[in-house]
Order: C-alpha cells, then structure tokens, then sequence
C-alpha cells in the first residue's frame, strides 16, 4: 500500500514558509543553485526522465512539451504558469502558492532557465487575492536577493517573472484562451495549429505549464529523476495533490504518490465519509471529467488507471457525494457552472449546454418528460468532440457519466417530478449559481 | 512572369472517393467547393481569416479521432476526406450544430428581411430537422437596434459566426463592432456611444448568414424572390465596383457588391452601395424642358425640345460659326455616352469645345488628363503585389475606397510598404511606411525630388516614419497653416466653416495657446431638428431622433449633400472646389465613368471630406508623433486606440448644399 508522501507540501507546516527567510532554511533555493551548474539540456533530459506529466488535467509529459519548443527562432521564448486554477473542486494550487510561493517561483526559474526563456509570466486566477499577495511578497523578497531578475546568483542567467491577475473566467484555463487574455483580448481560444510551443503568447514560442508542475521541478534536480520514479505507478510517476472535498469529514489538500486508491486517500487521509453516510457517486478530477461510483472506490489514482474506468484524473479534485445528494441536482449545478462560463465563440458549448441546463433545470421543476433524456444524451454526444476547446467536453462530463451511471434517478425523478425527502437541499454541493446571468433574465415578460 | 516563380508544392487528397490536387495549405472546405462540393458553412468567408466558430462545416477525416471543420483544416496529402454526402459522421454532426443555432432563433423567417436569401433557412430545408425539441425559453433580445444609421442589429437571429467583426478587424480595419459577453449572451455589439460609424459597413450586412444585421434603406422594403437582379457598375467614384442591382416594379431597393475579384474582391463601401436614391428622387429631371416666352421652364415634348435645340444650335453657328458652340457634359456619364456627345459636337456642332469637367481644377490637371486619355492604368492586383506603392495627394479611403482596402490587403498579406505625399498621411497613416508631407499641392515637387534621387535631409524632402500607430492626422491644436496657403474655406461668409475651422485649429489663425478644451473639436453637425428628422423621413433615411434608444446623442445622419460650396447658389459657394472634397473627385477624374446627378448617400462624416485637414506640415520642421504614440497590436480596442476620434477629428460643414 502506498504512503502519503510530503514533497510539495514539505514546508506546509512550516510556519514561515512563505517567506525567504523560512524558505531557504528549510533547503529551499538548492535546486536552484545546483541546476544553474548544469546545462539547459541537461535540466530538459532530466525532467523528461524523470517521467513528469502536467498536473492540469491534460497529463502531458512535461519534458516532452518543453522539447518541443524551438530554440533557433530567433524569437523570445516564454514561459506562462497557468494559475487559472477554475476547476470546480479543484484548490491545490491556491494552497500551493499561499503556503509556499518560493517553490513555484524557483520552480520557474529553473524551467526557465532550461527553456533558455528570460521573461516567465504568471497567469493567476482574477479571484487569487490571497495567493496573489503572497506570491508578490515573495517575487519582491527573491528580486532583492538576486534569485530572479538579471543576473541569477551571479551566473550570467536573466530572468524575470510577471505576475498577471487574470479577471475571472474559467475558460482562461484554457491554453490558447490563456495566451489570447495574456495578450490583452477577448478570452477565447485559438485555432490550433499553431501550437502555443511554435506561436504563442506574442506568436513567439511559448510553453504553458501548471503550477503543481512547475513546483515538481525544483524537487525533481534536486533528488534527481530516479528518486521521483520511485513514488508513483511507472506510467505515472511523482507525487500528486489531491484536493477531496464533498461528504467527508475533512476535506482538505492530500499529497499522495499517483496511484494511490481514491478509497485509501479519502480514508486515510479525509477520515472517511461523513458520519452515516455512504459513497454514491464522485468526480475524480474536478467537474469536467466522468463522475463514477463507489464501485470504482478502489480504483488507483493515475492517468491511467482512471482513465480505463472511462473517467480522467483531471486534476486530482475528488468530489465525493453520498446517497444524501441527488445526482441530478449537482449535475446541474455543474452544467449551470458551464453554461456561464462557457465563452460564447462555438455553437455546440454556447447552445448545447445552455440548453442542457434548461431542460435539467426543467426535470428538477417537476416538468421533465421522459424523451428529455434521450434529447440530453444527443445534446452529450453532438458536444463532446465538436466543440471547439475541451470546455465543451467538460461540460458534457457529468451529464453523459450520471445517464450512465444512474438513469433511474432521472426516471423516478421526471416521473415522480420532485426528488424524494431525504435528499438534501444542495448537500455537498459547493455553490449555488442558480441566481446568475440566465438569459431568461433578460427576457422582458 | 508565372514561369519564374517557383512551382508552389501541391498536395493530393481524395475527397468523397474523388481525388483532387490542390496547392498545398489549401483549406478542405475550398478544395471541395473546386470540386462541385458545397460544405454547410456559416463563419467560413475565403476573405476572411479561418474562426471555425460556428462547427458546421464538421468533415471526417480518415485517421482522425474527431470530425474535423473544412473550414480551418488544410488539406493534408493523402487525406481521406468524407463530407455529409457520403460520411454518417459528418452529416450528423452537420445536423446537429444546425439544431443548436436553431435553437435561440427566433424563426421568424416570413417577416425578416433575409427570409429567401438566408444561408440559415436554406440549410435548415435542406438537411435540418422537421421539428424542434427545444421546448424552453429563448433566448431574447430587443429587436433591431441601430448600430449605425446604416445597419440594424438583430441579436436573437444572429448566429455568432462572427463574419461581421472579422470584416471589420480585418478588412476594413475599423473595429467599431465587437462580440461582448460569453456563452449564450454572447452578442455583437458596439462600443458604448460609439455607433459603428464605417466606410465600408454595408458589407457587413451583406455578409451576414442570417438576418442579424440589415440595412436601414432595405428594411421591410421587398422579398428577395420579387426582385430582378441587374448587374451594375457603381458610378460613385472612379474604382469601378461590380455591383448587383435588385430592382423591384422599376424602382431600386438596394445594390449589393458583385464578386468580381479583379476590382472589388467582394466589397463595395457605403456610397456606392446606399447611394442610389437619387435614381427616383422626385427632383429628378424626367422629361425635357423648354423656356417660354417669360424664361420659365415648361414641360415639352422630346420632339419640341430637340428642335428647339436644333434651332438654338443653328442660330448660334450662324451668327458665329462651331467656335460658338461648347458642350459641357459632366463626368458622370459612361464612356459610351462621351464618345457620341464628342463625336456630334466635333462632327455636326464642328466645334473643339468639349469638357466633361463643370469646374476645372488646376491647370496641370489638363496635362495629366490629356497625358492618360485612352491608356489603362494598373490594375487592382498590380497595386496590391507591388512592393512600394507611392500615394500622392490622395485619402485613399475617402477618394478610392475599394483601392483602399486593396492596400490595406496589401499590407497585412504582403507586407507591402506604402509612400504617402501629401498634405495628410489621412486613413494611410494607420499602414503607411513613410510620409512625406507637402503643402497642398506641392505634391508633384516631391515626386520629381523622388525621380532625380534627392536624398531625405534635402530641403524639399521631409521623410517622415509612420509608424502603424500614428493618429491618422496630426493633432490639430499643434499644426498651423501657412498664411498663404489657407483655403479659402472659412470665408466669413462662412460663419459655420470658419468657426469650426478655427477651433479645429486648422484656420487662418491657429491660435496655438488655446486648443480646444476638450481636445476635439466641435461638432458642427449638432442636434437634429425637428425639420431635419423630417426631412429624414421624406429620404426614407433613418433618423437617429425617436430611435428609442436614449443614452445616444439625439441627431441625424447627415442629410445627402453636394460637398460644401460645390452646388452653385449655396452661400460660400467658390468657382473651385476644396481639395478633397470627397466624392464627387472621384467621378470628375477621367471621362466615361457615368453616374447620377445625385448626392452621395448618408454618412455619417468621419475624417477629411469636405475639410482641408490640418497639416502635418510646418515650414520649419515636420510633424512628429506625439510622445506616448506607439505601436498597437493588429486587433485593438477602438476604445483605446490613440486618436479615436475618427469620427470627432474632421469637422465638417452641415450639408449645406441641398438646402441654400
């Protein structure tokens, strides 16, 4: 069985971590120096060996994405930390940056300086106040102690980091539509190709990286690649942050090697599920991949292994809900959420998930028929795959995993038209966005 | 010239099970349209940048995971492509993506204005489905809200495709239109108290897959099966558009740009296509006109007429021979028409005294004339493929619209470099590559500088770096007029030009000290009248009072207008025209391009037309860029661009013309 792992929450006791001072006391800023004595190809080698894959969603290896940017464009190359971080239930980045920014922004300098890049940019969340300030601090205290900036510790290296508020929209986590609003534009996707390693921010090489990578990378030069192989499954190695929230008695950010069984972390790790209250469905990575149910309760926690569950691991937000939820009343809570984020730029998501939302809402109200089931399923599959970004795929997620997994519901439901008693109102779902901009508002009755 | 560029590499791919090759990078949706294959499409236009926005054009590609959009995906060699005519995939994911924008139309196809014409409704009779399943609410808007005087904006029937801000941001380069919001409240819209004031925004309506945006002078006007299509030429200025007249019981209800991509690619701008009631203005002249005994014009017979002529020609060359006689025949009529005037008047009349010009302009205007008689000039594609082009004394935007866009063309797709002599770099100065700023009129001084290889630095040569970001004219507060060289616009008898003028800083005494509070000069234009909206009303013309819309200034698109002190018996009126003085230059400019008496359709000013702009010119030096004047990206906001006030910066007399 797997043990819980402290790496990147290494110094989330300690109670100064934030700052320099507390940082380089506990080893922080090595990494750096060692990778400063190695060469840009080599630190490139080393990540890719070491089996490193984006902690976005995606699950890309890291290294293979920095190998393929182009270093003889003559053009700057940049690099962009998605701190985006707008996943429902997802918050391991927050925590990350509030607790111990200086590894994120060692982390960036050595991808940086790997990347032979000289102006990273930090692409942090509009509603990141706290995490914001803190990483402001700690870029203002590693900017006087020569860390950052020209000149790194005195070996000739540049670089300099930008911190970016961004204003707010999940759809900004999105790769492309992160660059667009870096840009200054509308935040929508780009077409691809180009890919952002070719043309990206500035039409300029450009690779786009999550927090929770980059903050691998500093622990990676300095224990090295095989150390990192040793957590994790073989195809999924390194530790990971898994973010559980829902019914369980403590919700919280838990770092566990990848492939740890979702039940032992949310035992372990959560104290089970809250008192008298049994599994009944969850999302294993945030609200954009397949929800499953407590018979997948043992399944490992890595890419792949969720992955032939017919889910993803996304970024390892479990969202655990017991018998008092009612499936149909997250999932849309779920689809209001992609409904209002939805950027407007490509029919399937603009429409279909508006209307998928309508005709939720209208099962919940007691109006449901029984072909609207039927017509959500086509809505599902006319979405996934012709949307224009994987927001659109999101957002079919839960609607397409809950028929599967619990079409009954739907039936009783629409046939009973209100949910049974003990259901609770909302139980276990985190916001209540029925009072937003529905465009039925704007409708002069 | 073809055989010494090199062979463009081609790719081959089978489409439908037919193979076909076609130069590499080209789009799937393209190479299918050269084979007789129409893809579904609402977003994709071949002169605009590929969005793939709407997902209709979804193809399956062999190998590939997910139907792909023709539209953005350039055919790959060895593709297997496999449209809705053969591939289940692609036809439903075609039908799909129509049921989805169907879904927050409003349907109301028999009374929109697109209903027979509509990409939306004949794609939905094709292959949409029989019957909705959307039984919830839709989404709503106010109707059709004016954008501009021109352009209707109908959110709930717009697809989001797109088409018409890309036009804007790329073609024409005035993004007054832009999409706001997100998800389904995502709408086009315009900028707040910024009417989406272009040369060029009847294309956009033109453009538009379904009935989202219309233009004011057709609305509600006829069905497009109830008209006759005549193809056309516009007369408006010497560019020579292609035009498609929809007639309807004898009377014109609109022109339409007519492909034709050797002149006007798809485009016209707004004078040549809104400008077409003069046709059946009731002021027209209808029938000829005799003088009675007291001088006063009488209806005649053609017949009574011509001999009266006949006899007044007679007359004249007998008491002094064809010396006598001059015909005067404007400019305005075609080729054809010139010819036979030339030929009677040489021929019958025995006289030399031909013109086609009412008010000669300049002396050497002579020479040039008699220089291109009977030559042809470049064409629109040598323009756009050369390297350097030299404008010289010429606002391409408001004298030459459709060579405007060319270079504009020109400059985004081949990085052409643009030359600008003259008083303003005016609407180049966004893509021009250097200006060279004259005095008005010295413009052909430059030009033999140039030709004998005077280098920058020399007295006459003032070489001056545009960059892209320049304001499109200098800030009139900081540029004065050479005494001598003031116009002799703001006449005192001219209390309206003269104030403006002065304020404008562009007068015969700029007072440097002083500029305008506010940075922008008065309007001239003013509140709309009660008259004025009525007179609106008779022109069939939208009117900005009473438009419920109340956060806009209340006021009228500008009535149709000789340019100032042009139409004879106007106050102010001169024997010359100002320089620049919009559009009828265009028209004047060689003999055989016809046209109407009339005036120009409603615009609203913007830039230059019937002002002499304020230079950029001092004696002593030459204008520079403001300090904090930098370079923009391609795409910006209107909202902040340096010098928005395109629509604030060029004062302009009220149309005076029309009403003396």
């Amino acid at each position: 069985m797997p043990e819980p792992v402290k790496v990147l929450t290494k110094r989330y006791e300690v109670e100064d971590a934030h700052t320099l001072d507390g940082y380089v006391r506990t080893g922080g800023y090595a990494a750096l120096r060692s990778a400063l004595g190695s060469s840009p190809e080599q630190l490139r080698q080393l990540v890719k060996d070491s089996g490193l894959r984006g902690r976005g969603g995606a699950g890309f290896p890291t290294g293979v994405k920095w190998g393929f940017v182009p270093q003889d464009t003559g053009k700057p190359i940049y690099l962009v930390i998605n701190a985006d971080e707008g996943e429902p239930g997802t918050f391991k980045d927050r925590e990350l940056m509030e607790r111990d920014p200086h590894q994120l922004l060692e982390g960036i300098v050595i991808a940086s300086y790997a990347l032979n890049c000289t102006r990273a940019f930090i692409f942090l969340r509009g509603e990141y106040l706290w995490p914001g300030i803190r990483i402001e601090q700690a870029l203002a205290e590693a900017y006087r102690e020569g860390y950052i900036g020209r000149d790194v510790l005195g070996s000739g290296v540049d670089v300099d980091i930008t911190l970016h508020y961004a204003a707010g929209a999940y759809i900004c986590g999105e790769e492309t539509a992160l660059l667009e609003a870096l840009e200054g534009r509308r935040g929508q996707p780009r077409l691809r190709p180009p890919f952002p390693a070719v043309a990206g921010l500035y039409a300029s090489p450009t690779v786009v990286n999550n927090v929770e990578s980059i903050a691998n990378v500093p622990h990676i030069v300095e224990h090295g690649a095989e150390w990192y192989r040793s957590m994790g499954t073989e195809k999924s190695p390194g530790p990971k942050l898994f973010c559980v929230s829902g019914e369980v008695v403590r919700p919280g950010n838990y770092e566990w090697p990848l492939g740890t069984p979702a039940r032992q972390i949310v035992e372990e790790s959560c104290g089970g599920m809250l008192e008298g209250r049994a599994l009944k469905f969850w999302a294993p990575g945030g609200s954009s991949t397949p929800l499953l149910t407590a018979e997948h309760y043992d399944v490992p926690m890595d890419f792949d292994s969720i992955a032939a569950e017919g889910s993803l691991l996304g970024t390892g937000a479990m969202m655990m809900f017991s018998e008092r939820t009612s499936v149909v009343d997250a999932v849309l809570n779920w689809t209001k959420f992609y409904e209002h984020e939805s950027c407007g730029k490509c029919t399937p998501c603009r429409e279909g998930v508006f209307w998928m939302a309508q005709i939720l809402e209208r099962i919940l109200e007691g109006h449901g028929r029984i072909e609207d089931l039927q017509t959500l399923d086509d809505a599902c599959d006319n979405i996934f795959g012709r949307s224009f970004c994987a927001l659109g795929d999101g957002a079919t997620s839960p609607i397409k995993s809950s028929l599967k997994y619990f079409r009954n519901e739907y039936e009783q439901l629409i046939e009973r038209g209100r949910l049974p008693q003990e259901y609770a109102a909302h139980a276990g779902v985190v916001t209540d966005n029925s009072g937003m901009h529905r465009p039925s508002q704007l409708v002069r009755r | 010239m073809t055989d010494t560029k090199p062979t463009t590499p081609t790719v081959t791919a089978t489409i439908d099970g037919r193979e076909i090759t076609v130069p590499k990078g080209t789009l799937i949706i393209r190479a299918a349209e050269q084979m007789g294959i129409l893809i579904p499409r609402f977003c994709d236009h071949p002169l605009l940048a590929p969005v793939a926005a709407c997902r209709q054009c979804m193809v399956e590609i062999e190998g590939q995971r997910k139907p792909m959009t023709a539209c953005s995906t350039p055919l790959a060699d060895g593709n297997v492509v496999r449209t809705h005519l053969t591939s289940e995939v692609a036809k439903d994911a075609q039908e799909a993506q129509l049921e989805f924008l169907l879904l927050n139309h409003p349907l109301d196809c028999p009374q929109c204005d697109k209903g027979g014409e509509c990409p939306l409704q004949d794609q939905t009779l094709a292959h949409g489905a029989p019957d909705s399943r959307f039984l919830d609410d839709k989404r709503r808007y106010e109707k059709s809200i004016p954008i501009s005087p021109q352009i209707l904006l109908d959110r709930e029937k717009c697809v989001l495709c797109a088409r018409c801000t890309r036009f804007s941001q790329e073609i024409s380069g005035d993004p007054f239109i832009e999409l706001f919001e997100r998800g389904a409240l995502e709408q086009v819209a315009i900028y707040e108290d910024e009417p989406y004031e272009s040369y060029y925004s009847g294309n956009v309506a033109q453009i538009c897959p379904v009935g989202a945006l219309t233009a004011t002078s057709y609305r509600f006007h006829a069905r497009p099966f109830d008209l006759r299509s005549e193809r056309g030429v516009c007369n408006q200025c010497a560019n020579g558009c292609n035009l498609r007249v929809d007639v309807r019981h004898g009377e014109i209800q609109r022109q339409l740009a007519h492909d034709n991509s050797d002149v006007n690619e798809s485009w016209n701008c707004d004078k040549g296509r809104f400008g077409f009631e003069y046709v059946n203005h009731a002021d027209r002249l209808r029938e000829p006109a005799v003088r009675d005994d007291l001088g006063n014009l009488r209806p005649a017979a053609w017949i009574t007429a011509v001999r009266r002529a006949a006899a007044g020609f007679r007359a004249a060359m007998e008491a002094g021979g064809g010396a006598a006689i001059g015909v005067l025949t404007g400019g305005r009529i075609t080729d054809e028409d010139a010819y036979a005037v030339s030929r009677f008047a040489r021929e019958v009349l025995d006289t030399d005294n031909v013109d086609f010009r009412l008010a000669p302009r300049t002396e050497e205007e002579r020479d040039v004339l008699g220089a291109i008689a009977g030559t042809v000039g470049p064409t629109y594609d040598t323009v756009e493929h050369a390297p350097v082009v030299v404008v010289a004394g010429l606002d391409t935007e408001e004298e030459a619209p459709i060579l405007h866009l060319r270079l504009r063309k020109a400059v985004r797709q081949h990085q052409q470099r643009i030359v600008v002599v003259g008083p303003v770099a005016g609407s180049l100065a966004e893509i021009a590559w250097r200006w060279i700023p004259t005095a008005a009129g010295d413009e052909a001084a430059v030009l033999a500088a140039l030709a004998a290889d005077r280098q920058p630095g020399d007295a006459a040569l003032h070489v001056i770096d545009v960059p892209p970001a320049d304001a499109r004219r200098p800030d009139a507060s900081t540029a004065s007029w050479p005494s001598s060289r003031v116009p002799a616009r703001g006449s005192a008898d001219d209390p309206v030009a003269a104030s403006s003028i002065t304020a404008a800083g562009g007068g015969p005494a700029p007072d440097a000290a002083a500029p305008p509070e506010t940075g922008r000069p008065p309007s001239v234009r003013g509140r709309c009248s009660t008259s004025c909206a009525r007179r609106c009303a008779a022109a069939r013309r939208w009117c900005w009072r009473g438009s419920g819309w109340p956060s806009r200034r209340a006021r009228c698109a500008p009535r149709p207008a000789w340019p100032p002190g042009w139409a004879a018996g106007s106050p102010g009126a001169r024997a010359r025209p100002p320089r620049g003085a919009g559009w009828p230059r265009g028209g004047g400019r060689a003999p055989g391009r016809g046209g109407g008496p009339g005036p120009p359709p409603a615009r609203s000013p913007r830039r230059g037309a019937g002002c002499p702009p304020a230079p950029a010119w001092t004696p002593a030096g030459c204008w520079r860029p403001p300090p904090g004047a930098r370079s923009r990206p391609s795409t910006w906001s209107a909202s902040t661009r340096p010098g928005t006030s395109r629509t604030r910066s060029s004062p302009r007399r009220p149309s005076s013309g029309s009403t003396p």
